[in-house]
């Protein structure tokens, strides 16, 4: 049944694909949502008039859609969860940040490389 | 406008199928594809459409002037279409790497030479080179030119192909822009096909291209470890990059009806470079061969005239990639070796252990990236003694670390196990049902995960548009 059923793939592709669009007329995101972020929505640029403003309205298009299309906010909080799951570690973001390093310093085999690299940071070996 | 935008991928796509397949007629279809493909042109910059408008003009009034003609009138008409094209071409890639190395070696001298600072136009090299193939295909009397305006627009604008390839020659779709069949099987298979170039791109290229830029863009200097890690990620990131646009370019041509040539075939595999190309960007390569190896004499003449041949067609192939001496040298690089394998090295290759060609191969090609990456010669010299441990043998920078993470290290790994294992992974032997569920499984999971990726809003534009 299932191989019967493969042909249909492109319909459902499809439908993921378009479910943004669709759920951004429908139940569009809050304002608020994006407010969260600390800042404004951007908002939708007007026709343009001139030639000038023909060149930077796919610029304007493409910033307004970034910030209105459907199931925006659960999508960038999915993608957020993952990483901190994949970091091991719900803390703040410069707690994870140095857990990360050392675990990629583990995995790399570069752990005396990690030790210099850091005193150069902290400025405690010569650059 | 590319591929793994947002724009794209739930905005224009989406309405554009919609639109596509609500059109009953194929004669429609291709007015919706046209109008949607120069819309998709237009986005990077409105401007230079007007040059890929004159392009499809200017080359279907100059094949049917060819096909008009016979004798030597006919190769009159083909040379002026040619140098038309070449010297747009020539105008809007080289005017800036001409003028300033002119500029450089008049300064000495005391004359102050001035530099002209013309932009790319987004894909120039990949529609020149459909329109060149078109031109001089009518001329060799492989087909008559197109009398349909909107079919030869849309050929040269076909959006999944336009700005990043692969090349398509006029004969392979000549067909079907008059009838092609889009069946809802076809589309399945070209969906799946999309979705796997997606995350080639999204999941893989994206995540590893930190690592390289850190190392290359960030590190003058950087040592040994910091210089091979950044290599690798590089090697990994220009694959995923570009195989994931043409998986795309390809799947979405299939969902059409059209039916694009294949452009990799694990490239990372290769025992030679004579191999490598064959497999790396074979669109190209196939173009070069037939448009400009052949005609040169390819392999009819002397043993020093094949070589010539040879170094000359990738110094152009260097060269087409970008106005850079490093992309000169990266063609030389690549003709030295071609060249050392035809001399002897290919028969010494053939007498050692499969891993030891694999292993010089894939290092040549890598040598070959240091070239092709590099911002400048000095840059990539540089590079070439961090590899060699010139500059320190084991510290990486701060920056470097940063990039490590964990994302980015498996995205590598898994990035290095899938460009090189499937060529010798033996075929699983599972129940058909079986495959069928995990594909289907499989797929969903990589379309969902690359679209919550690209909604994160990680700008991420192709290595290959600026070619």
């Amino acid at each position: 049944m299932l191989l019967r059923h493969r042909r249909f793939f492109a319909i459902l592709g499809f439908l993921l694909i378009a479910t943004p669009l669709i759920w951004g007329v429908v139940l569009p995101d809050s304002a608020g949502l994006i407010l969260k972020d600390g800042r404004r929505p951007t908002p939708a640029p007007p026709a343009p008039e001139s030639l000038a403003r023909y060149a930077a309205f796919p610029g304007q298009v493409d910033a307004y859609l970034k910030d209105h299309f459907g199931l925006r906010h659960a999508m960038i909080r999915t993608i957020s969860s993952a990483d901190s799951i994949a970091a091991g570690s719900t803390g703040s973001n410069p707690t994870r940040l140095g857990r990360r390093r050392s675990d990629a310093s583990w995995f790399a085999g570069l752990g005396n490389a990690r030790k210099g690299s850091l005193e150069k940071n902290e400025g405690r070996a010569e650059l | 406008m590319v591929f793994s935008s947002i724009t794209f991928l739930f905005y224009f796509l989406p309405i554009f199928i919609a639109c596509y397949f609500l059109t009953p007629t194929v004669a429609g279809k291709n007015v919706v594809t046209l109008i949607f493909s120069l819309v998709f042109y237009a986005w990077s910059d409105p401007r230079f459409l007007s040059i890929l408008l004159f392009a499809i003009v200017f080359n279907y009034a100059a094949a049917i002037a060819v096909d008009r003609r016979d004798g030597p009138a006919r190769k009159s008409a083909l040379g002026l279409a040619v140098a038309v094209n070449l010297l747009v071409l020539g105008l809007f890639k080289y005017a800036n790497f001409v003028t300033g190395n002119v500029a450089a070696l008049l300064k000495p001298l005391g004359w102050d030479f001035g530099q002209t600072s013309i932009e790319l136009p987004l894909g120039i090299s990949f529609f020149t080179f459909h329109c060149l193939s078109y031109i001089i295909d009518v001329y060799r009397r492989r087909f008559g030119a197109n009398r349909n305006p909107i079919d030869v627009a849309l050929y040269i604008s076909l959006f999944p192909q336009l700005v990043a390839g692969p090349i398509v020659r006029y004969k392979t779709v000549a067909r079907q822009l008059d009838a092609r069949r889009a069946t809802l099987g076809r589309a399945s298979v070209g969906a799946r096909i999309f979705i796997v170039g997606l995350a080639q791109k999204v999941l893989v290229a994206d995540v590893v291209a930190p690592l390289a830029r850190v190392a290359f863009d960030q590190s003058p200097h950087r040592e040994l470890a910091e210089a091979w890690i950044g290599l690798l990620a590089y090697t990994v990131q220009i694959y995923f990059d570009f195989a994931g646009y043409s998986n795309m370019a390809i799947g979405l041509g299939i969902v059409l009806g059209f039916t694009f040539p294949r452009n990799f075939r694990m490239p990372y595999t290769s025992l030679s470079i004579t191999e490598f190309w064959r497999r790396w960007h074979m669109s190209l390569s196939s173009w070069l061969r037939d448009y400009l190896y052949i005609p040169l004499g390819g392999n009819r003449g002397t043993d020093l005239q094949t070589y010539r041949n040879l170094v000359t067609v990738f110094v152009l192939c260097g060269a087409w990639h970008g106005a850079n001496w490093t992309f000169v040298l990266w063609g030389v690089w690549h003709g030295a070796f071609l060249v050392l394998e035809r001399l002897g090295l290919g028969s010494l290759l053939a007498r050692i252990p499969v891993w030891l060609r694999w292993a010089y191969a894939l290092l040549a090609v890598m040598g070959g990236w240091v070239l092709f990456r590099a911002a400048d010669l000095p840059t990539a010299l540089d590079y070439f003694a961090s590899l060699l441990g010139r500059n320190g043998a084991g510290d990486v920078s701060f920056d470097m670390h940063d990039a490590l993470n964990e994302r980015a290290m498996v995205m590598l790994i898994i990035g290095c196990t899938l460009a090189v294992l499937p060529r010798w992974l033996p075929r699983l032997s599972s129940p058909v049902i079986l495959r069928a569920a995990a594909d289907a499984g499989w797929t969903f999971a990589l379309l969902i995960f690359s679209m919550i990726t690209v909604a994160s809003g990680a700008y991420s534009p192709f290595l290959y548009f600026k070619f």
